[in-house]
């Protein structure tokens, strides 16, 4: 009885796994932007094109992960800042978001976009923000697309900016971001 | 009197170029040509791997220039897979690379990180330099 019991057991976790490992969805080069830039001064801009994301269409949760050192800007100087003073990259190597879609019935998704509200909690420079927006779904053939944009402040995650430049660097920084998740 | 006040118009003029020169040279400097640049780190997929996972900063090998030789066991436009072990995101010019799985390849490019959700050292600016 008992060795069926463990067989049991076993059978439904292997099922468990089968079933989680097929509403996985993965995209490892996705696309995030953030601009911080004022008018007349230079373009605070960077993109890290190689962004973790997963998606389980079961549960809904998305979760994603961005290299800081990963971003780019167009002026390395810039970048050589960014990574230095106000991100400390080397301290905080990671930008994270874990969080959940709430009311997609992920078999109903076509070409055309759904809008999709999502919270969840963004991690960067060691501190965290809840955060909640909404993201433009479609499905084109086996891959679901999800685009968004997303407000921060970098007060928000204890982001100092000296007093010299912060006419150069908005208060609200725009987060864009893309990505196109495959099925695993 | 003449000579003298060429004299000054030509030497400021030329310190005035300099300073806007590496001025500008400060200010924007050039790209970093990863390709150019020396090899920090030659060492397999599997080993780099491993040094981030004895140690998760690996301020030793971020944005240092590393070589790799591994077969490719995922693909796609623009990324490979080597060994299971690194995600190399290829520069545009090698976007096109004729590419086949379990392939072995030689990249060249700069570490970027470790990535926990897919359990890959990522590198990006890569080049192939050995098919």
């Amino acid at each position: 009885m008992k060795i069926q019991n463990t067989f049991f057991v076993l059978a439904l976790m292997l099922a468990q796994s089968f079933v989680s490992a097929q509403d996985k969805y993965v995209d490892k080069n996705g696309q995030v932007t953030f601009e911080a830039s004022e008018k007349l001064f230079e373009e605070v801009k960077a993109t890290n094109s190689s962004v973790t994301a997963i998606f389980d269409s079961g549960t809904l949760e998305i979760a994603s992960l961005a290299l800081v050192k990963g971003f780019t800007f167009k002026n390395s100087l810039m970048e050589e800042h960014f990574n230095e003073n106000y991100i400390e990259s080397e301290t905080y190597p990671k930008a994270t978001f874990k969080g959940n879609l709430k009311d997609l019935d992920v078999s109903s998704l076509s070409e055309e976009t759904t809008k999709v509200p999502v919270a969840g909690t963004l991690e960067l420079h060691g501190k965290g923000k809840q955060v909640n927006t909404e993201l433009d779904v479609k499905r084109v053939g086996d891959i679901i697309e999800m685009t968004g944009n997303f407000v921060v402040a970098p007060e928000d995650f204890d982001i100092e900016i000296p007093k010299i430049v912060a006419n150069k660097i908005a208060k609200q920084v725009q987060v864009a971001l893309h990505f196109k998740f495959q099925k695993r | 009197m003449k000579t003298r006040f060429t004299y000054i118009i030509v030497t400021t003029t030329i310190i005035a170029g300099a300073l806007a020169y590496f001025g500008y040279q400060y200010m924007f400097p050039e790209q970093r040509n990863i390709l150019e640049e020396e090899v920090a780190f030659t060492l397999p997929p599997e080993s780099l791997n491993e040094a981030f996972q004895a140690d998760t900063l690996g301020l030793d090998y971020i944005d240092q220039v590393v070589q790799t030789t591994g077969k490719v066991t995922e693909f796609d436009s623009g990324w490979i897979v080597l060994d299971n072990h690194i995600q190399a995101n290829l520069l545009p010019s090698n976007i096109d690379a004729p590419l086949s799985k379990d392939m072995e390849i030689t990249i060249k490019g700069r570490c970027v990180g470790y990535d926990e959700l897919l359990e890959l050292v990522k590198v990006d600016q890569a080049t192939i330099i050995l098919y």
